[in-house]
């Protein structure tokens, strides 16, 4: 795993596409580039995105991009930095985000790093929010020494598509190989850094060099590129290896197909429900349909418009995100009246002779769970429930049934379920609903969804015709609590 | 409106079908070969997404209660307009009282009628694609009267479109893998690209392919399938599903179909010939 960070908002305009694959962004706040709607918009994107934000101050230069050295009055230089921090802090705080550290820009950053008259500037500058904001410096820099002589949290940075001199100084831009835009030198660069905490130095000298985290230039040639490739030689990896992380394989070539543990269980289906609200959150346009299952997903996507590669990488980087704040929707839990009456319960004897029950137990052991609704298939609206009693499980019939009638209740083998709509079957059949699972006329034709709940309830013959007629008339109300 | 005189062996309404209800348990269904429903729109100026009437084997026989124009496309089931043969994939005026008549099967199975505007029975969950419960009918019959709007132009746009025989006589079928390819031995995946398979029984939900592929996979838990998904049963035998077919299933899915080869499929008998080809994911 590596930290990757990109200079953003400075008009290159690729934010979109950078910030899957980055953990934390450096915004112009108006120094070199930037203004309030640019601002404004990466704030959102990195929210979207859950990176990490920074200020990004800079030499008031617009004209010369930050890149040359200038000389200001102390007053003047604290004033301006103090107002670029500022103006990107307000905007933060009006979209609910916050900033976590502050890195300063170009000639400003090579300033600090060599110069102690600018680094003592620059930190008083920014010394009233040594609390709130880490700091990003480089390795063996003056501005390093003075920030942790006044307890700053510093982050050591190193840049990822930069060659560095012999005495730890970038090689300047003016020269030909400053930067590494090839991913083939890019990664064995960034891999020492990472394993053996050293650089690789233009004269072939191996240097220590700490990093925490690792700059990408958003100018740089192929800068898209070389995030994603960096995401994926790195950061996929890990990733995989969590639990809670589905198996991502491609499903002819409009559809990906997440896989999650092969079980029936809350636990999975809580991350197949989730994974599905944070797909639908994002508002991904090329996604074209979710269909959600047990233990899986499948994405139909619009192959004219993204590639398998592509969008599998874009899926990775949005599972790794925390999904502490996606609200899957609220869950009910149903009250399905069904009547156990002999002239439902046709198979009743059946299962009370196999099972050594009687229809009394049978039906005791039918309405007292919860069952949890875990996907909707087979036929429209019929709901795979999870949560059968051991005791009722029970083989299908060797012949299936021609005929097995709407709002039968039955069981086969380890499931219990109901019949949406007349139908061929071989459950084992213990009594009916008269509730209408699916109605084509309603906007969503079934009342329930996965991961609800349905309790069954025992009525007689009696009130099964009455909740009949009074489904016919529209008069009935349909019974639900909230889960908490 | 247009008079059912005769329903032929199966025919039925269909667009584009069915999406976004998956989710409830319901099927996509749709026209089962989409080149030449939509290439029948196309004709016509039509939404592609405009309904047709999907006839299979044997045609229906119609008669026109409104003017309109109209097309045939898709197998050679030898149209009659008023005893005339009707070329197909050509625009045709027809008047009040007209009737259209099909004959013996020249190739292919499936073919579809279109006319100017589409048909306008009713739209069930953003879709007219009839489908048994979701719909009121599943196929049409006799005495049905299916509604369109009235249209009258004596121009129609004499765009003559050749004829694609690959889609008919071609035994090649590209696959892409599927999800649980990979339970399969390495014999299993040669003698799946190997063997000459033969059409069995089929429809729109599904087409069983007679060869069979010795066969231990274990099965999965219940997973989202597609029209061009092939399973393999524990009997062996491959089932290539169709766009009548249930949103989730069981079977390990061992192949995908592309958009082509499901239209190629549709186009096929009992005891035709295919031959699977592998595709990969560029």
């Amino acid at each position: 795993m590596i930290h990757i960070n990109c200079d953003v908002g400075e008009g290159v305009g690729n934010e979109e596409l950078l910030m899957p694959y980055i953990n934390a962004c450096n915004i112009a706040c108006g120094g070199h580039a930037g203004d309030d709607e640019t601002m404004g918009e990466v704030v959102l994107l990195a929210k979207k995105y859950q990176v990490e934000i920074g200020a990004h101050p800079s030499y008031p230069d617009r004209e010369n991009f930050g890149r040359i050295s200038i000389h200001m009055a102390s007053a003047e230089f604290i004033k301006t930095i103090q107002n670029q921090i500022g103006n990107l802090e307000e905007i933060v705080a009006f979209h609910a985000a916050k900033i976590v550290h502050i890195k300063p820009h170009g000639a400003l950053y090579n300033d600090v790093a060599k110069s102690e008259e600018r680094a003592q500037l620059f930190l008083k500058a920014i010394s009233k929010y040594k609390d709130k904001y880490k700091l990003y410096v480089p390795y063996n820099s003056v501005i390093e020494t003075l920030a942790l002589e006044q307890n700053f949290e510093v982050i050591y940075e190193a840049f990822a598509d930069r060659n560095y001199n012999d005495d730890l100084t970038l090689v300047s831009r003016k020269k030909d190989d400053a930067v590494l835009t090839e991913i083939g030198a890019i990664i064995p660069h960034v891999s020492l850094l990472k394993n053996e905490q050293k650089v690789l130095t233009i004269s072939k000298q191996k240097i220590t060099l700490k990093s925490d985290t690792f700059c990408v230039h958003s100018d740089t040639l192929n800068a898209i590129k070389i995030v994603q490739q960096l995401y994926t030689y790195f950061n996929s990896e890990k990733q995989h290896s969590k639990p809670t992380f589905p198996t991502i394989k491609a499903y002819g070539n409009t559809g990906i197909l997440l896989t999650w543990e092969a079980k029936m269980t809350s636990e999975v289906l809580k991350n197949v429900l989730e994974c599905k609200e944070k797909l639908l959150n994002f508002n991904i346009e090329v996604l074209l349909d979710i269909i959600q299952s047990n233990n899986s997903l499948l994405i139909i996507y619009d192959n004219n418009k993204i590639d398998f590669k592509t969008l599998q990488h874009l899926l990775e980087r949005l599972f790794s995100l925390k999904s502490d704040k996606i609200q899957t929707p609220t869950q009910f839990c149903w009250e399905v009246p069904v009547c156990y009456d002999a002239t439902f319960g046709i198979d009743l004897e059946e299962i009370a002779q196999k099972n050594k029950l009687s229809i009394a137990e049978i039906i005791t052991l039918h309405t007292a769970p919860k069952y949890q609704i875990f996907s909707i298939g087979f036929l429209p609206g019929f709901l795979y429930l999870g949560g059968l009693d051991k005791r009722l499980h029970i083989d299908r019939k060797p012949t299936p049934r021609l005929e097995v009638k709407k709002g039968a209740v039955g069981i086969g083998g380890m499931q219990t379920g109901i019949y949406p709509k007349s139908s061929p079957g071989g459950w084992q059949i213990l009594g009916n609903s008269p509730l209408n699972f699916f109605e084509v006329s309603n906007e969503k034709p079934c009342f329930a969804k996965a991961g609800d709940f349905i309790k069954f309830v025992s009525v007689s013959i009696e009130e099964y015709h009455q909740i009949s007629e009074a489904i016919s008339n529209g008069n009935y109300i349909l019974k639900s609590a909230e889960i908490c | 409106m247009l008079e059912i005189l005769h329903s032929g062996l199966y025919t039925s309404v269909q667009d584009l079908g069915r999406f976004h209800y998956r989710n409830y348990g319901v099927p996509v269904s749709g026209v089962m070969d989409e080149f030449h429903a939509k290439l029948a729109n196309i004709i016509l100026g039509n939404h592609e997404n405009a309904a047709v009437l999907e006839m299979t084997l044997q045609g229906a026989s119609v008669k026109f209660h409104a003017n309109t124009q109209i097309v045939v496309c898709g197998a050679n089931l030898s149209p009659k307009l008023n005893g005339a043969p009707l070329r197909a994939n050509l625009a045709v005026n027809v008047s009040i009282g007209d009737q259209l008549v099909f004959g013996a099967r020249k190739f292919g199975v499936r073919t579809y009628l279109a006319v100017k505007n589409g048909f306008q029975t009713e739209m069930v969950l953003k879709s007219r694609s009839f489908y048994d419960g979701i719909t009121q009918k599943s196929r049409v019959s006799k005495g049905d009267f299916i509604p369109y709007t009235s249209f009258l132009d004596k121009d129609t746009s004499h765009t003559k479109v050749g004829f694609q025989p690959i889609l008919f006589n071609s035994k090649e079928i590209s696959v892409f893998k599927g999800p649980e390819f990979d339970f399969l031995s390495k014999e299993q995946q040669e003698k799946l690209f190997n063997t000459t398979f033969s059409v069995g029984l089929n429809n729109r939900m599904a087409y069983q392919l007679e060869e069979t592929i010795e066969n231990e996979c274990p099965s999965i838990i219940t997973s989202a399938v597609l029209p061009g998904t092939i399973q393999l049963t524990p009997s062996g035998k491959l089932i290539v599903l169709m766009k009548d077919c249930q949103t989730t299933g069981g079977y390990p899915r061992i192949l995908q179909l592309d958009q082509q080869s499901i239209i190629k499929l549709a186009q096929k008998h009992t005891r035709d010939l295919i031959q699977f080809k592998k595709l990969s994911i560029s």
